[in-house]
């Protein structure tokens, strides 16, 4: 998988571009990028999907940290094992937030997973950058 | 059709090559393109399974088998590691905020719900087959006009 980063707004917003397949392989690259991103100041994350042919659950993984990392907070590493990831999650009362990570012209195939997941309830999807871009910058 | 059959090392590096050999595989024997999507993410998501939660980093392999019916195809995932049945996973609440959702977990779903049935048993000289069964009726079109969906 190859992710390249392009950072807008003075580096509010940054948007990765995948291409290739996302797996266990490989979703702790998009983790890093999320990270990165959050280091330098960025607080949304657009992720345009449209090259990519194949998202697994790994991926959703690296979705969800993504998402923590723009509000600031910092997922679990995989060096601390599965448990980890697992046990994080608890009970919440307050409406779910817009969250801060916007999926863009996800495949046929990725969109499957997202739906299946229930994460396309959850993430922002739009057919287009533009439309994501404008989306973000008004809070939408 | 004869299974046909691919043997790994349990690394997550191999994880494409099996996407490649289920893709292939399930195309040769005329799966639509959406039911060879379903067993491409169903096989990477329980080898997955098997290398991270059953061998646990230990070295080992892993033996994936496909036998494709014309009214199913039956998928065959064997490995050495210590017992592990991915059919007492609980399904997780795909409705749930992103806050009250575990980091994970997600994997044994999908599988669960991209096939019809899941079997686990543990083999008799030790180690773990899971058999994934995916029901073709109405997937299977008899045109050969390049339109499979």
């Amino acid at each position: 998988m190859e992710i390249a980063a392009e950072r807008l707004d003075d580096g509010a917003v940054v948007v990765l571009t995948l291409q290739g397949e996302l797996d266990a392989s490989n979703f702790e690259q998009l983790i890093d990028a999320a990270r990165e991103a959050a280091n330098e100041g960025a607080r949304s994350l657009v992720l345009d999907l449209a090259g990519l042919s194949y998202m697994g659950s790994s991926g959703l993984v690296a979705l969800h940290s993504a998402a923590m990392l723009m509000r600031g907070e910092e997922p679990p590493s995989v060096e601390s094992g599965w448990s980890a990831f697992h046990q994080l999650g608890h009970e919440v009362n307050a409406p779910p937030e817009r969250e801060p990570v916007t999926l863009v012209s996800p495949t046929p195939a990725v969109s499957r997973v997202l739906d299946r997941s229930g994460l396309s309830r959850i993430f922002p999807v739009h057919a287009d950058r533009d439309a994501a871009l404008g989306a973000v910058r008004d809070g939408r | 059709m004869t299974p046909r059959a691919l043997s790994i090392s349990a690394q997550l590096d191999r994880l494409a090559s099996v996407r490649g050999f289920v893709r292939e595989t399930a195309a040769d024997a005329g799966c639509s393109d959406e039911v060879v999507d379903d067993l491409v993410q169903a096989v990477d998501e329980s080898v997955t399974n098997v290398i991270e939660h059953g061998y646990m980093g230990r070295p080992g392999n892993v033996e994936v088998e496909l036998e494709c019916a014309p009214e199913r195809v039956t998928i065959r995932i064997r490995d050495t590691a210590p017992p592990f049945d991915p059919t007492e996973v609980p399904t997780p609440d795909t409705t749930a905020p992103l806050a009250a959702r575990r980091l994970g977990g997600m994997g044994v779903h999908l599988a669960r719900v991209l096939t019809d049935e899941m079997r686990h048993r543990i083999l008799p000289g030790g180690g773990n087959e899971l058999t994934l069964i995916k029901a073709l009726e109405g997937t299977r079109g008899g045109s050969d006009d390049g339109d499979r969906r």
